[in-house]
């Protein structure tokens, strides 16, 4: 195990199987941010990679999505593609997907290599891979590979949804079809 | 879980939102929200935790975390409650079921079970520690997540059908019956284990870390807040006399 004395304020991203959700997104804006800021020091016992491959992969009934190491990532509404909003304990059940500063973020098969980014980590040094200009995130739910179990769950203060490769985040309709 | 004094809005309040979202607020506005009828202040042996004017030494995470459990079990004994009266083929008491499911989403599983994933879990598997038991968790917390959603949608729907009652009987018992068994065996085993892998200043950071999120999250006296909506629920259902468990001589 392994405790840095950084001031950083984060826990458990880039961790193998996890992620984390959402209410409103101005109280959730408050809520997710406030909770960084502490000035205490990280408790997190992970370290991001200098390098992350975002890539396609047809899931059930959801089809095609973006995955990362064969885990789906999610996006956060809340986040408006603006802030990585998921913060503190929220990112032990939603993992950001984070990559060190200036570290590679490539496109695989189906990512299309212009819509990739980073954005940063509130009280972190490394970055969180976007797509399209919203932050990524896994969910500690999917502890296999080729699931989607955060689809659509309401946590954390607003609604998680997995994301075609054109950008899109995949909403169900009522009768849970894409 | 330090406690404090209260900074909380008048019920129904909504939240000042650009300035600080409390923990009252998120469970007012979550779970009292379908609710409100329940009314408040029906808690029982709350004071001790919401009188205290000055903060209460940091309490170890693990220890924090079985209070949460005791939160859990109170709820899981309103569920029980529900689904008892259900089957019987009373009244659906949707509003108290509404107000518990809330609880269960804004508490247990939106702060609860992230702490686990973030701070206690991660530590085992780095550990090589309970492996499997943590998979087996991580499963369960998405399940309950599940049920809890279709629990929210049933009573918003005022679970008006007879297939809406069989169906909400069936997602309050699995619930039951998987989170008794998981809070116990995180209790009995998880718990223990986070603590012999965790060095003695990290887990003084982590009770600090916990006790800092949930000021954050819900405001000071969150707990005393919290068990006054749990206690509206257990009255609203007609168990909130810790008295009449008790069994006459046999």
């Amino acid at each position: 195990m392994r405790s840095t004395s950084r001031h950083r304020c984060d826990a458990g991203h880039n961790r193998p199987f996890r992620p984390v959700a959402g209410w409103p997104a101005a109280a959730l804006a408050v809520l997710l941010v406030a909770a960084c800021g502490s000035g205490k020091p990280s408790l997190e016992i992970t370290q991001a990679p200098s390098s992350v491959t975002v890539t396609t992969t047809t899931i059930g009934t959801l089809g095609q999505i973006l995955t990362s190491g064969g885990h789906s990532l999610y996006v956060f509404p809340p986040d408006h593609r603006a802030a990585v909003l998921c913060d503190s304990a929220c990112q032990g059940t939603w993992p950001p997907l984070t990559v060190t500063s200036g570290g590679r973020v490539a496109a695989g098969s189906g990512a299309d290599s212009a819509k990739l980014g980073t954005i940063a980590r509130p009280g972190a040094s490394d970055r969180v891979v976007t797509y399209d200009g919203w932050p990524l995130y896994r969910y500690a739910g999917d502890v296999d590979p080729g699931t989607a179990n955060g689809q659509g769950l309401t946590l954390n203060g607003g609604p998680w949804y997995v994301m075609r490769p054109s950008g899109q985040p995949v909403v169900l309709n009522e009768q849970g079809q894409p | 879980m330090t406690e404090g004094s209260s900074e909380n809005p008048p019920a129904g309040e909504p939240a000042q939102l650009g300035t600080r979202v409390s923990r009252r607020t998120l469970i007012t506005a979550g779970a009292v929200g379908a609710g409100a009828a329940l009314g408040a202040g029906a808690a029982v042996g709350i004071s001790a935790l919401t009188s205290s004017p000055t903060p209460a030494a940091t309490i170890p995470p693990s220890e924090d975390l079985m209070v949460d459990h005791g939160i859990l079990k109170r709820i899981l004994l309103s569920y029980r409650e529900v689904s008892r009266q259900v089957t019987a083929g009373d009244p659906v008491p949707v509003a108290p079921t509404a107000a518990a499911a809330a609880l269960i989403q804004t508490y247990i599983e939106s702060y609860h079970e992230a702490l686990e994933e973030a701070y206690v879990f991660p530590r085992l598997e780095q550990a090589g520690r309970l492996t499997g038991l943590v998979r087996t968790l991580l499963i369960q917390h998405d399940r309950g997540r599940h049920l809890t959603a279709g629990i929210t949608e049933l009573t918003a729907d005022g679970v008006r059908t007879a297939v809406a009652r069989v169906a909400l009987t069936r997602r309050l018992d699995a619930f039951v019956r998987m989170y008794e068994p998981h809070e116990a065996w995180e209790d009995t085993v998880v718990f223990p284990a986070f603590r012999e892998v965790t060095p003695d200043r990290v887990f003084t950071e982590l009770g600090e870390r916990f006790a800092d999120e949930q000021r954050t999250l819900f405001g000071t006296g969150a707990v005393g807040h919290i068990l006054e909506q749990v206690a509206a629920i257990e009255a609203a259902l007609g168990i909130g006399d810790l008295n009449a468990f008790t069994p006459s001589a046999l």
